[in-house]
């Protein structure tokens, strides 16, 4: 071997790649090598695993996909869809209304007495969350909608003993319990 | 400070509903991404999505009585795909002429395709994999799951994720690699004294 063991980088390249192999013969690198990448190789066994890197170019492939697919998956966004915000708070809401046992009946209709599905303008949730927060207190903004607060969807859920804003996408805001 | 997950289910369970709705903005988007690539199709995810949490709030009293939470919610989220995936039976095809690469000289085929293509890439990947070789990968990569996690959320052991966990990179390994290697460097070459095969040419249908 012409490559020196003085630590590996991923990034070199070298021709010895085309001489070996897709992958290592050796298992028990293999092994290493996914601990590592998981976090889960004691650091008393990492010298190992970097002293057969330097000498394996398979294995040194092998961490390179290994790396290239972390960085995708990592890289990659997810963000739910206000509409299916929606659509799963609308099946809650059917689920609680639904008739089950008299018992649950009861403690429904204890806890989610009315329903009220609107929109109130961004500014105003926002608003009332920040007068909430500072002073623990009292008024229900105004559920009147605006239309150029389009970017954000507020959606107001008032039930017998509170208000709540969830504002799309991932926003929530608790209002002020009711007084029954 | 966010409220911990036990104290927002002890509220919940005592009929906060808003301790719903902050678990609910805290794990939407991790299932929505498991969903995602385990079925490779966003539209049925979020329905899959939508029906995990469904059956959170209809479990609700069964709550307190599992370790984890997050470990609980992705069981039911991978009990949901695995449904959906045996009942549609379902392999996504991918479209066979859609992003042929580009060659230029220096970069990996890899880092010369757009980030959409790299996804669409390893989408093919996960798409050739069976289930319980998906469901460890992602789990692992996607969601950062220790293996300890992955065991409870797949009903398995340790030692059994981890083999299911190596096999499915290794998978990977074959697949990404002339893609991850510089032109003409992957360690597949016949011959490995000749010069390298200067048009290599991996195109995304070439894995169809
Ligand atoms: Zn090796």
């Amino acid at each position: 071997m012409t490559e020196s063991n003085d630590g590996y980088d991923p990034m070199k390249k070298s021709s010895e790649a085309r001489r070996t192999k897709t992958m290592c013969a050796d298992r028990h690198f293999e092994r290493l090598l996914n601990l590592y990448v998981d976090g889960e190789l004691p650091s008393g066994e990492q010298a190992e695993l970097f002293a057969h890197l330097s000498m394996c170019a398979a294995c040194r492939a092998h961490f390179n996909v290994l790396l290239a697919f972390r960085l995708v998956s990592r890289q990659e966004t997810f963000v739910v869809p206000p509409a299916t915000d929606e659509a799963v708070f609308a099946r809650i809401d059917r689920l609680r209304r639904a008739p089950r046992s008299v018992l649950h009946r009861v403690s429904e209709r204890r806890f989610f007495g009315g329903q009220i599905h609107g929109r109130v303008s961004f500014r105003s949730a926002l608003l009332a969350a920040v007068v909430l927060i500072v002073f623990g207190l009292a008024v229900r903004p105004n559920p009147t909608p605006d239309a150029t607060a389009s970017t954000y969807h507020v959606t107001e859920t008032v039930i017998d003993d509170g208000a709540l804003y969830i504002i799309g996408p991932g926003v929530t805001v608790e209002g002020k319990r009711l007084g029954r | 400070m966010p409220q911990s997950d036990h104290k927002l289910i002890e509220a919940f369970q005592q009929g906060d509903e808003f301790a719903f709705v902050a678990l609910y903005n805290r794990y939407k988007g991790p299932v929505y991404a498991f969903c995602a690539k385990m079925l490779l199709d966003r539209a049925v995810a979020q329905d899959v999505m939508q029906e995990t949490f469904v059956r959170v709030y209809e479990n609700r009293q069964r709550l307190m009585k599992v370790g984890s939470f997050k470990s609980w919610l992705f069981t039911i989220a991978r009990n949901q795909c695995l449904n959906n995936l045996r009942r549609s039976k379902r392999h996504t095809k991918f479209d066979e002429t859609a992003a042929d690469v580009q060659v230029f000289d220096g970069e990996t085929p890899f880092a010369r395709l757009m980030k959409a293509e790299q996804v669409e890439l390893v989408n093919r990947f996960l798409n050739e994999l069976s289930p319980e070789y998906r469901e460890v990968l992602v789990l692992r990569e996607y969601q950062n799951l220790s293996y300890d996690e992955i065991a409870s959320v797949t009903r398995n052991t340790v030692s059994s994720v981890k083999s299911r966990l190596f096999k499915a990179r290794r998978k990977l390994g074959q697949f990404l690699q002339p893609w991850v290697e510089p032109e003409g460097d992957h360690p597949d070459a016949e011959n490995p004294d000749s010069e390298p095969e200067p048009h290599h040419k991996p195109v995304l249908r070439r894995v169809s």
